[in-house]
Formats: C-alpha cells, structure tokens, sequence
C-alpha cells in the first residue's frame, strides 16, 4: 500500500491541475502585458450595457425562491436512494424494482400533494388553495 | 499516508465548529448552516470507517444522514421564514418572549 | 434477505391511515376536520387490534424485531394516539389552517414511534427517529401565527437537530469500534472484543444524544418552551408518546446491544439521573403556567425513569413500562382537562385554575388524579410505577440516588399539591359552570378509572411487565 505505485495512478490529476495554472496565469500575465491601461471617472463601475447602475446588489429576495429551493433539495436528495437500487439493480431483482417502484409512487404522490396544495404556485391564486 | 486517524480528526474539527457555532451565533441562518456542518462532519466519519472496516453499513447510514440532515434544515428554513414574519428579526437571542 | 412484511402491518395501518388522511384532505373544501381524528381513531384502533395477533420474530432483513416488549409499547403508543386525536378534536377550533394534515402529522410520529419500539438495527433505529422528530418539529411549530408557537418550534428543531447530531456522530464511533450496527450484533462483539476508548467515547455521545427525546440533562432546555408554546395535544404527544418511545430505545440500546459493557454506562447514566432529579423538580416549584409546570415535572420524571435505566436489571426495565403506562394515562387525562378548561377560559395559568372544583367537579377531579399520579401520590398508579423503580435502584446498590428520589418526589408533590390547592380550596375568579360534553366525560372517566385501578390492584399489570421486560437482556 505504502508505496509509490499508488501514487502513480494520480499523475493525469496532477498534469492536469499544473496546466490549469499554467494556463490561467498566462492568460492574466499576457492581458496584463498587451492590453491598454487607463483610468477615468466610470472605470471602476460595473459595466450593465451602457446603464448606469441603480441601487445596491444586496436586495432581499421574494421568499418564494427559497420554497422553490427547498422543496427542488427535498427531491433532488431522494434521487440518492434511486442511485443505491441502480447499483445492485441485478442483485436486487424484482424485489428491489418493486420497492423502488413503491418509493418512487410516493414520491410522486407527495408532489402531486404539493401541487394541489399551491406550494409550486408562484403566484397565490385564490382558488386553489383549500385551505382548511 | 493518509489514515482512519486523520479523517477522524477532520470530522472531530469539523464537528467541533459546527457545535460552536449552534452554540455561539446569532443569526439562525449561521446556526442552520453550522447543524449541517455537524451531519456532514459525522458522514465523514462515518463513510471512513465504513471504508477501514470494509462494511457497507457505515456507508448506508451516510446516505439516510445526508437525507435527515436536509430534511431538518428545510424544516428550518420554513419555520425561520415565520420568524422573520412575526418578529422582522432573525436573531436567536431575541426569541425569548416565555419566561415563568 | 427476509422481509416478514406481515410483522410489520401495524405499522402499515397506521401509516395508511395517515395517507387516507392527507388524500381525504385533497378532495374536499374548507372547514371542520373533526371527523379526520374518528378516522384517525379508528385506524389507531385497527393498529391495536392487528397488534394482538402479532407474533414474536425478526423481520425486514433483520432491521425490526417484533418481541414482546416492542408490541407493548406499540400498544401503549397506539394508546396515545387515540387519546392525543381525541384532545386534538377539543383544540381544533385554534388551528386555523391545515386542520387536516395536523391530524395526519400525529398519525406519522406515532408510526414512527412503532417503528421506533421495533428497531434492532443502529440504522432503522436512527431512521425512524428522525422520522418522529421531522413529524414533531412540524407539530411543535404548526400554529404559527402565534409568535410562542413559533418560538418553541425553532427551539425544539435546533436543539432536536444538534441532539441528533450528537446521536448519529456518537453512532459512528460505536460502529467504527464494533464494526457492527445491528443491536444483537454489537453485543456479539463485545463479547470476544472488550470495549475501547472509542466505544466509550461513542456510548457518551450516544446516551447525550438520546437525552434530548426524553427531555433530560443536558438536552432539557427545550421542554418548559416547547411545552408551553406548542398546541396543546403536541405537548400531550411530547410528553406522553415522545418520552416512552426514547425510552425504548434506550433500553434496547444500552440493555441488548450495549450490555455486556454496563459498567461503562452505568455511574453515567446514574448522574444524569440525579442532575435530572434535582434540576426538574426544583425548577418547577416557582412556576405559573401550568403547561410550563408539567414540562418542569416532565424532565424530573426523565430523572427518575434514567434511574431506573441505570440500575439495567429486568426488574428496572419493568418499573420503566409500567410507570409509562400510569405517566401516559395521568399526564393525558390531565391534558384533556387542561384543553377543555383552556376552550372556556383562555387560559393555561396555574391563577386561573382557583376554584374549579365549584366550577366543574369532573375536571377538577381529573387533573387531582392525573397530576398526583406524575407526583407518586399513594394509592394513585405513579405511587406504585415509583415504588418499583426505587426497588429497582435499591437492589442494584444505587442507595445515593434513590434517597434523591425519595426527596424529589416529596419537593413534586410540594408544587402539585400547590396547583390542586389553588383548584380546591381558593375562591373562584368566576362562578359560571364549565360545560363538558358527554364524550369528554366519558373519555374523563375511563382515564381516571385507570390511573386509580393501577394504583389500587396493579399486581396483574406488573407480573406480566416484569415477565415480558426479560427479553431485552
């Protein structure tokens, strides 16, 4: 284990990362050498196709976004135990295609429970919302 | 040699900032943030040992981790936006309105 | 890979009944759901009934096992959620949206609170708890247009959240020291491997992450919040289900799989115990909220049942199942009258309480019997469930901390009688009788019959405890 044949399968990672470095320095090194230099009243500011900017970056942001994040975290996550079943799909055999057949129905139904619910509304419409 | 030893000893640090940090901040985000460095520290923990002792429970267990950890913080995130709602404030220490 | 998914159709029915409930909830409009907790109830009663014809067995490829003691606590579960839905259906009025997924976030946890009673595996074990704390976290914060709701909510979800952080890190090093995770496992390798640094390190984390289910040192912090901001029947869930499920599983986790290495845990557990004793039960004297005071009771209780953990005999785990069925019916009986007399009054302070004997005789009557019966008060059902835990401490040796207990329990009786006073004896504030309905009534009685029937004649109910608490060792 300890020796330095291990190590040796790492080389294409380490080539790599050097020509990253290489690479990324040259291109700031050559734009620093060739291109022009020069300093006026508007240099500094963000450039947003020739208008002027308004206001600071840091607005607050509808809390819908964060909804919409959460329950896209909430989903994306389940896929983690698709992975595991995709593995061992062989092994598993139907036992396992029917479980993640029952896993996936669940999930489906929770979405379809969300939807009903309004939460992928983006605009509360009054309607759809039963609200008990 | 990258050994057990020095995965436990990341996953200890880690684990120690994450408590810190539900310990000693303010903000709730940080304290949300800080409990999901906690899970993920243990995951690290976890997956190395699964890995040392060539058994998959450790690594089964990392993934129902990852699962309740975002599960928690979601949870989270939902009840924080009521805070911020009745109170306009997301300051721990602000939260204290029940005292006998 | 032997699934036995007929061990596990207690579980399904409970978890079909809560899925009935969340589709029922898609198809019709606004309005009452109280017909939601008689379907409810009467999937709980469902669950009770298949729990009877369970037979003994591993199933789920060795992740659940079906034995005496888990059946037990299903019951006692299966208990709660019938008397937790009922309250649930006094409170509804308060909730304001979402009346039917409360229902079907109660039927969750329970299920998960079976599962829980059922787990033989580190892995399910830390699954179905999460699965109960994601269900209570939402519970704890469901009213959230009232700010202490939502206050207790938070609380509970970040200390619930580091606890299990605790838990799961404390896991790990019992895994990466055994190389084990089933429970049964475990004790297999301790017995050709003698423990190491590491497991104790693990088993310290583990028991400091399971403190938080059952409200004690040092994960205390949460209750009296919790239990005075949340709605009502989640605190009766909290205090009654929550605690006998940590309780379970604490005694699966140290009794079967962490057994052979009792010394280890034993002196442990035995402080937390004491600190849990005296912190409760002195906190809760000064208190005016009467939610708040059951919370502070709640954690002395904690203390007492840890006691009994830490004497890890059959005789002590007896004492624990049979003291969670007096603690469920006399803290849920007191829950219900508490809930109706808040519907009435609007109120939960200890003040408001003053004469409601002249006011309504049964309710002031059910809150004697049900917060006497917490306090150990003979010939009440929690005298006896206290008298066995303390035979349990003595026998073991454990002579410092059952004095602890004895005085505890002297200083609980102190602030109970202090809130039965102010029901008895001080004048009322107002003199308009209370109205209880029929079934309230009678849900009343059979609560206090119970609680006072298991003080009076408890002999059949312990034998049988006493029998069935020797699988786990």
């Amino acid at each position: 284990m300890n020796t330095p044949a291990k190590y040796s399968a790492l080389w294409p990672l380490a080539a790599y990362f050097i020509m990253v470095v290489l690479l990324v320095s040259s291109m700031l090194l050559l734009s620093y050498l060739l291109g022009q230099r020069h300093r006026e009243r508007v240099t500094g500011e963000p450039y947003e196709s020739g208008i002027a900017p308004t206001g600071s970056a840091r607005l607050r942001f509808d809390v819908k976004y964060y909804m919409v994040a959460m329950l896209f975290v909430i989903f994306d996550l389940e896929a983690v135990f698709i992975y595991a079943w995709a593995v061992s799909v062989r092994e598993l055999g139907w036992t396992g295609y029917i479980e993640v057949l029952v896993f996936i129905f669940i999930l489906i139904a929770s979405l379809c429970y969300l939807w009903r619910m309004g939460a992928l509304d983006w605009v509360t419409s009054k309607k759809s919302v039963p609200k008990s | 040699m990258v050994t057990l030893t020095h995965f436990l000893i990341l996953s200890f640090i880690l684990f120690s900032i994450g408590v810190a940090g539900v310990l000693l901040r303010r903000s709730i985000i940080i304290v949300l943030m800080s409990l999901e460095l906690i899970f993920n520290s243990v995951n690290i923990s976890l997956a190395a040992f699964s890995y040392y002792l060539q058994t998959l429970n450790g690594t089964v267990l990392v993934v129902f981790n990852i699962t309740v950890a975002a599960a928690e913080v979601a949870i989270g995130l939902a009840i924080l936006v009521n805070v911020y709602r009745s109170r306009k404030s997301i300051n721990v220490e602000e939260l204290n309105d029940m005292r006998y | 890979m032997e699934m036995n998914l007929i061990k596990v159709v207690p579980e399904f029915i409970m978890l079909g009944t809560a899925f009935l409930l969340l589709v029922i909830e898609l198809f019709i409009a606004r309005g009452s759901r109280k017909f939601f907790g008689v379907i409810g109830i009467l999937g709980a009663i469902a669950t009770g009934i298949s729990l009877l014809y369970q037979e003994t067995g591993s199933a789920l490829g060795g992740l659940f096992i079906q034995d005496q003691v888990a059946i037990y606590f299903k019951a006692l579960f299966v208990l709660c959620a019938v008397l937790v839905l009922y309250i649930t259906m006094m409170y509804e009025d308060k909730i304001k949206h979402w009346k039917g997924e409360f229902y079907s976030l109660i039927l969750f946890s329970i299920a998960g609170m079976m599962l829980l009673a059922s787990s033989s595996d580190f892995i399910s074990f830390y699954v179905s708890l999460e699965f109960v704390a994601v269900c209570l976290y939402v519970l704890a914060a469901f009213t959230s247009e009232n700010r202490n709701t939502i206050e207790a909510g938070l609380k509970y979800l970040i200390t619930g959240a580091l606890a299990s952080g605790f838990l799961v890190y404390g896991i790990s090093f019992i895994y990466g020291s055994t190389g084990a995770t089933g429970f049964s496992a475990v004790a297999t390798a301790l017995k050709t491997a003698p423990g190491s640094g590491f497991l104790v390190l693990g088993l310290s984390l583990a028991i400091i992450g399971l403190t938080f289910k059952i409200s004690s040192i040092p994960f205390h912090v949460w209750s009296p919040d919790v239990y005075q901001g949340a709605p009502t029947p989640v605190t009766a869930l909290l205090a009654a289900a929550s605690k006998g499920a940590g309780f379970v599983v604490i005694m699966r986790i140290l009794f079967t799989a962490l057994g052979g290495i009792k010394a280890e845990w034993m002196v442990f557990v035995a402080v937390i115990s004491g600190a849990t004793l005296i912190f409760g039960n002195l906190a809760a004297m000064p208190q005016k909220d009467l939610k708040r005071l059951i919370a502070y009771a709640g954690i002395g209780s904690a203390g007492y049942l840890l006691m009994a953990v830490a004497a890890g005999s059959t005789l002590g785990a007896g004492a624990i199942m049979f003291y969670m069925l007096t603690y469920i019916f006399g803290i849920l009986g007191s829950f219900l009258a508490i809930v109706i007399f808040h519907n009435s009054e609007g109120s939960d302070l200890i003040d408001s309480y003053a004469g409601l004997s002249r006011r309504s005789p049964l309710l002031a009557f059910s809150l004697f019997v049900g917060l006497l019966s917490v306090a150990g008060f003979p010939p009440l059902g929690g005298f006896i469930a206290k008298l066995y835990i303390f035979a349990a401490a003595v026998k073991e040796g454990l002579w410092v901390l059952a004095v602890i207990g004895v005085v505890m329990a002297i200083v609980s009786m102190y602030y109970f009688l202090l809130v039965v006073k102010s029901i008895y004896l001080r004048p009322p504030h107002n003199t308009a009788p209370i109205h209880v309905d029929f079934t309230s009534r009678a849900v009343l009685y059979v609560v206090n019959f119970a609680t006072i029937f298991l003080g009076m004649y408890p002999g059949p109910v312990t034998d049988w405890v006493m029998d069935i608490a020797k699988v786990l060792f």
